[in-house]
């Protein structure tokens, strides 16, 4: 509120976008500076135990890309699932928050060696666009997330202004991309720390409009 | 201004219509645009820059490159900043550290008269009696020394930063020998980023008018063309990145060096380091060789080269080795007068330099000793002994030192490249050997400009990796073994007796003083450093270790090449923390009804990280409301474990004293875990929610740890159990008092009766239409509820509560008023109540101890405990007056401590002020009179306490279990 949101809907307060901004605006962030928007909400499954990787593998629409540090999509109970392979016996799977078979769809997964729970409400998901990302990334997170180290469809898990956080590289419309993955407690924080640093290298916090026109990509 | 200014050429990095204005000290000075604060300070006259750490001597510039203490300033309010290589700025305010009450007036100057009371490792011997005045004398002893005075108020216009940066090869070094190196890398096809602590490339070049022999590129032009033509050539290099103004502090393990440029901290990603750190000369020892206007021939160069300043009006020039004669030379081409050289050598050279020398009428004294400079704050003279054994003394104001320049190898050690001594100039030099790190030019030990060149471009080719290259290394090395060969052993100059030689400017440690520390036994160049401090400065050693190993070789009588050299460690130059620590980020953890607890007036106080509402105006008032009717809590920041699986409940009795394998599904038990030495870690509850499936709680603070815990015990485990944190994913609040079940039977359609719902059941059912796990447990004494629902249904229900409770007159109650409560029923909170030491059998808890079980973590440890008897144990006290004991007083007897008060708060319930506290065993007995000290020291007053041991509200739990 403090910057001025202006919410969807009555019903869903989620930011559609910012004051002083307007869709050119944002479109120019995203492809000339640095973008930050609050993303979701996901349902999140967290799929856990020593046959995980073969329970997504035999589910992944590629599976030899199914490996740690990946990000691969897999289709469960009808749906595209972003899945975030972060060990071998851990595994995320993200899809656009709809709940209504959840638990249906995580049984699905339970296997020998697995076990399913649910995690959704847990996380906020900030993504982090723009040709200035990468910059405003590496001042607040001592792994080495530049573009030449952390490419394309990877995950990593790294302290984010010092806080716990997923962040998996999603580029779109040419520009390097970040979702994040924060504690829901600490999002507030995570936030307002990548908009002080944010602010040397441009970044302006845009809203859903203008995530979904680069998710159109 | 212009008095100290030499005319153009001169000032290469000069901007001279450009003025720039600041302060020193409160009087205002000019400089100009390219000017740094030392150069600007010099040119307008300002001899004194500092005053020394021990004695307060005043010092000026001596180095000119950061490399020594001697110009050490405040700068808008930042303490330790090197004036001779931080550039003016307008407006800048500049101060002198480490004086009183002026820099040219200083009183605590006085220390340099009493230097016999000050002997090498003073604080061991003196100043130890009486014992009780040490307190008095560390006092004054840290206010006469130091380095400057970090002032709390203000905040350093310092904005950290980070980059990470990844190329195929990284130079150190952007002198003649890192350019060419990176051109000749860069020209094969790698990717080259220079580091260079200068904003200009071409190093000691800048400042040599000499002509530069070796590649073709360069050779036949003067040093400072030579500079620009390279500094040209790398910047048409698309390959090559530099970064001016960054000093590479460490090279670690996976090609990863560290660089501070400014207040950015650089991570670079590498397989090749070529370093090409340089060479540096180092100070003469004679008496008094630190007065202001004594400088090293570089440090004279870069002043009147790059600056434009003549840094005195007659120049003395002191060596023991031809460079000096080069330096004179460099001088008199730039337009300073040099009256003589004083060479300690009979032998010197002849040749054209020679002859310029002298067509400058430059004095040639030969075969002469420096015995000591005369000035009190610049140098006005100094005192020779010739060839002949005569004492004469020259007139000067500059003491110009010019000795063969020590390779700069603290970088290359730090590395890990083995040092090698090399008889010929009597210095440490680096051993290649280490494939990914190769080193270039003077820090090698090399002279001549065309080994060095070709060395350069050789390292380009290695760092490139180009093929056939075996030979190439072969003709070099031989080439420079050759070289090395030919000079003939050099002989150091012989340590001089004399009175206050510094060793080392930083810590203002003698000559004497470090040939006392081996007669005393400290005969290890490692064991002497920590005994005397020497190379223990700011400046790392880099100024005074080749002068410290001398005069140590010289004390034990024997050669450098024994006394080795001291350990180098990152980083090798001394940078802000902040740099490294990069931008100030102190994570604030937020509950999902933060903005409720904002919007109802609550009043913040920090948990860790987290915000947590410590009342909300009028604590007794909330802790009335939860004992008379109803009030509400959010206890989100509980720490909430998911722990399932085959095997969950056999471990987690392997990490508890008590049982929970045995629990009922839908029950809860209190757990408190414990180390292998029976040490509390941590309690909170278990709540079986299905057959393999238990949430475990933990303290707010110490969630990390037993999620560690838990996790370090399942790495080495077979047992089929996930533990997953799910703090965040579920938000928690309690309601708590008589009322509480009225509230919360009016939003749900579950039996939430006292039989339906037992003190101690766990149940998952809907409360105002949400998912809520509920845990009837009551840690404030009255009838409660703890409510976990998903964060992002927890505003609503809270809302929920609130609105079903307005008609019982519901309150929100903060921390403070959850405190007063559970001291009431003298529940112990670990971590407050509890320390390192603390057992479940002193802190009461020995119920919980299910010893019969099989093994468990802690249980032999325990059972030991248990057989040595209590010594001490958490008891409960009420004040036998109004007053409370602040948290920490100390319990006593006959004035001498027994016990500590951990907890305690006024009870507006009980009207008294209570509290726990840990005491002797024998003590912690109903009605047994106790003392608490309430104020402070050991005269502190007192005021008397009561005992007691059991519950002070509703001791029998009637109303928790109601």
């Amino acid at each position: 509120m403090i910057l001025g949101a202006r919410w969807l809907s009555d019903e869903l307060h989620w930011p559609a976008s910012y004051e002083g901004t307007d869709e050119s605006a944002e479109m120019a962030a995203i492809t000339g500076g640095a973008a930050l928007a609050e993303v979701g909400p996901f349902d999140e499954l967290l799929l856990r135990g020593p046959g995980a990787l073969d329970v997504l593998g035999s589910l992944a629409t590629d599976p030899r890309a199914a490996m740690p540090g990946r990000v691969v999509a897999v289709a469960l109970g009808g749906e595209r699932w972003a899945t975030w392979i972060l060990e071998r016996d851990e595994i995320l799977l993200l899809s656009p928050s709809g709940g209504s078979i959840l638990t249906t769809r995580g049984e699905d997964l339970v296997a020998d060696q697995t076990s399913v729970l649910e995690m959704s409400g847990a996380r906020t998901a900030l993504r982090l666009v723009g040709p200035h990302a990468p910059r405003i990334l590496v001042e607040v997170c001592p792994d080495d997330t530049t573009p030449a180290t952390m490419q394309q469809g990877t995950v990593i898990q790294a302290p984010l202004a010092g806080v716990r956080a997923l962040i998996a590289r999603e580029d779109c419309l040419g520009s390097p991309g970040y979702t994040i993955l924060i504690a829901r407690d600490e999002a507030a924080y995570t936030w307002e720390s990548l908009r002080a640093i944010g602010t040397f290298h441009g970044l302006i916090p845009v809203g859903p409009t203008a995530v979904a026109a680069e998710d159109g990509a | 201004m212009a008095e100290r200014r030499l005319p153009e050429p001169a000032g290469s990095e000069l901007r001279r219509d450009e003025r720039i204005e600041f302060s020193f000290d409160g009087r205002r000075q000019v400089g100009f645009g390219g000017d740094t604060l030392a150069s600007a300070l010099t040119a307008q006259g300002v001899d004194v820059l500092s005053r020394s750490f021990k004695y307060h001597r005043p010092r000026g510039v001596l180095c000119a490159t950061g490399g020594c203490p001697n110009c050490l300033v405040e700068v808008n309010s930042e303490p330790n900043v090197r004036a001779c290589v931080t550039p003016i700025t307008p407006g800048a305010v500049v101060r002198s550290q480490n004086a009183w009450p002026t820099l040219n007036r200083d009183v605590l100057s006085l220390t340099d008269r009493f230097d016999r009371f000050l002997p090498i490792g003073f604080y061991y011997k003196t100043f130890i009696r009486p014992r009780r005045l040490w307190p008095l004398y560390e006092a004054v002893l840290r206010r006469i020394a130091g380095l400057g005075r970090v002032d709390l108020k203000s905040r350093p216009d310092l904005h950290p930063r980070k980059r990470h940066l990844h190329a195929d090869v990284v130079v150190v070094g952007g002198g003649r020998a890192g350019c060419l190196a990176a051109l000749e890398a860069a020209s094969l096809g790698s990717s080259v980023i220079i580091v260079d602590d200068g904003m200009n490339l071409g190093g000691e070049l800048r400042t040599r008018r000499r002509i530069v022999e070796g590649d073709p590129r360069i050779a036949g032009r003067p040093g400072t063309e030579a500079a620009v033509i390279l500094a040209g050539l790398v910047s048409a290099e698309p390959r090559i990145e530099h970064l001016g103004g960054g000093t590479a502090i460490g090279i670690y393990d996976g090609g990863l060096v560290a660089v501070a440029q400014g207040a950015t901290f650089v991570r670079i990603r590498t397989t090749k380091v070529v370093l090409a750190t340089g060479a540096a000369e180092r100070p003469a020892l004679f008496e008094a060789n630190d007065r202001p206007g004594i400088m090293l021939a570089s440090a004279v160069l870069r002043l009147a080269h790059l600056h434009g300043v003549r840094a005195g009006q007659r120049a003395v020039v002191v060596t023991d080795d031809d460079h000096g004669w080069r330096q004179a030379a460099e001088l008199v081409a730039v337009g300073l007068q040099v009256a003589a050289i004083v060479d300690s050598r009979t032998e010197g050279p002849e040749g054209l330099i020679v002859e310029a020398l002298r067509a400058a009428d430059v004095e040639e004294i030969r075969g002469a000793r420096v015995l000591g400079s005369q000035g009190r704050h610049r140098v006005t003279g100094l005192r020779v002994r010739t060839s002949i054994g005569t004492e004469r003394t020259l007139a000067t104001d500059l003491v110009v030192m010019a000795f063969r320049p020590e390779p700069v190898v603290t970088l290359a050690a730090q590395a890990g490249l083995t040092l090698a001594f090399e008889r010929s100039i009597a210095e440490w030099i680096p051993r290649q050997g280490q494939a990914d790190v190769i080193v270039v030019g003077r820090m090698t030990g090399l002279v001549d400009d065309s080994l060095i060149t070709a060395g350069a471009s050789l390292a380009g080719r290695l760092a490139n990796g180009t093929a056939g290259h075996d030979s190439d290394v072969d003709i070099h090395q031989t080439e420079v073994a050759a070289a090395f060969a030919a000079l003939p052993d050099r002989q150091p100059t012989a340590i001089q007796r004399g009175h206050k030689q510094f060793v080392c400017f930083c810590e203002d440690v003698t000559a004497g003083e470090l040939a006392q520390g081996v007669r005393e036994g400290f005969e290890s160049l490692e064991t002497l450093k920590r005994y005397s401090t020497v190379t223990m400065g700011p400046c790392q050693g880099k100024q005074c270790q080749g002068n410290a190993a001398q005069v140590t070789a010289a004390a034990r009588g024997v050669s450098r090449q024994t006394t080795g050299l001291t350990t180098s460690r990152p980083p090798v130059q001394p940078v802000p923390l902040a740099v490294i620590a990069g931008p100030h980020l102190n994570p604030i953890r937020r509950t999902a009804l933060h903005d409720r607890h904002e919007s109802a007036g609550a009043t913040w106080m920090d948990m860790g990280d987290w915000k947590r509402p410590l009342d909300y105006g009028d604590t007794n008032a909330e802790v009335r409301a939860v004992h008379d009717s109803v009030g509400l809590i959010d206890v989100s920041t509980l720490g909430k474990l998911d722990v399932r699986g085959r095997d969950a409940g056999e471990f987690l009795d392997w990490l508890h004293p008590s049982r929970f394998s045995d629990l009922r599904v839908g029950r809860i038990r209190y757990r408190a875990m414990t180390d292998d030495a029976g040490i509390i870690l941590d309690d909170g509850t278990v709540a079986r929610l299905g057959d393999d499936r238990y949430l475990v709680t933990t303290g707010t603070g110490s969630l990390d740890a037993v999620d560690q815990w838990l996790r370090w015990w399942l790495a080495a485990s077979d047992r089929r159990v996930d533990v997953t944190n799910v703090t965040a994913r579920f938000a928690a609040m309690n309601l708590a008092g008589p009322r509480a079940r009225d509230v919360l039977a009016q939003l749900t359609t579950a039996d939430v009766s006292a039989e339906g719902l037992r003190y101690l059941d766990a149940r998952e059912f809907a409360v105002a239409g949400v998912p809520v796990v509920i845990l009837r447990i009551g840690f404030v004494g009255e009838l409660a509820y703890e409510l976990h629902t998903p964060a992002d249904r927890a505003a609503h229900l809270w809302d929920a509560l609130v609105r079903a409770g307005a008609e019982y007159g519901i309150r929100l109650f903060g921390v403070e008023a959850q405190r007063v409560l559970r001291l009431e029923k003298q529940h112990a909170i670990i971590g407050q109540d509890t320390d390192a030491l603390s057992d479940p059998l002193g802190a009461a808890m020995s119920w919980l101890i299910k010893s019969d079980r099989p093994d468990f973590i802690g249980k032999d440890a325990l059972a030991e405990l248990k057989a040595r008897g209590l010594r001490d144990v958490l008891a409960g006290f009420e004040m036998v007056g109004t007053a409370v004991p602040a948290e920490g007083a100390a319990i006593v007897r006959e004035g001498r401590p027994i016990g500590r008060v951990t907890s305690s708060k006024w009870s507006p319930t009980l009207g008294k002020a209570i509290g726990l506290a840990w005491l002797p065993a024998a003590d912690a007995v109903d009605e047994r009179h106790i003392t608490v000290r309430m104020g402070k020291g050991r005269e502190g007053a007192t005021a008397q306490a009561i005992v007691r041991t059991t519950p002070f509200y509703d001791p029998d739990g009637v109303r928790v279990r109601s």
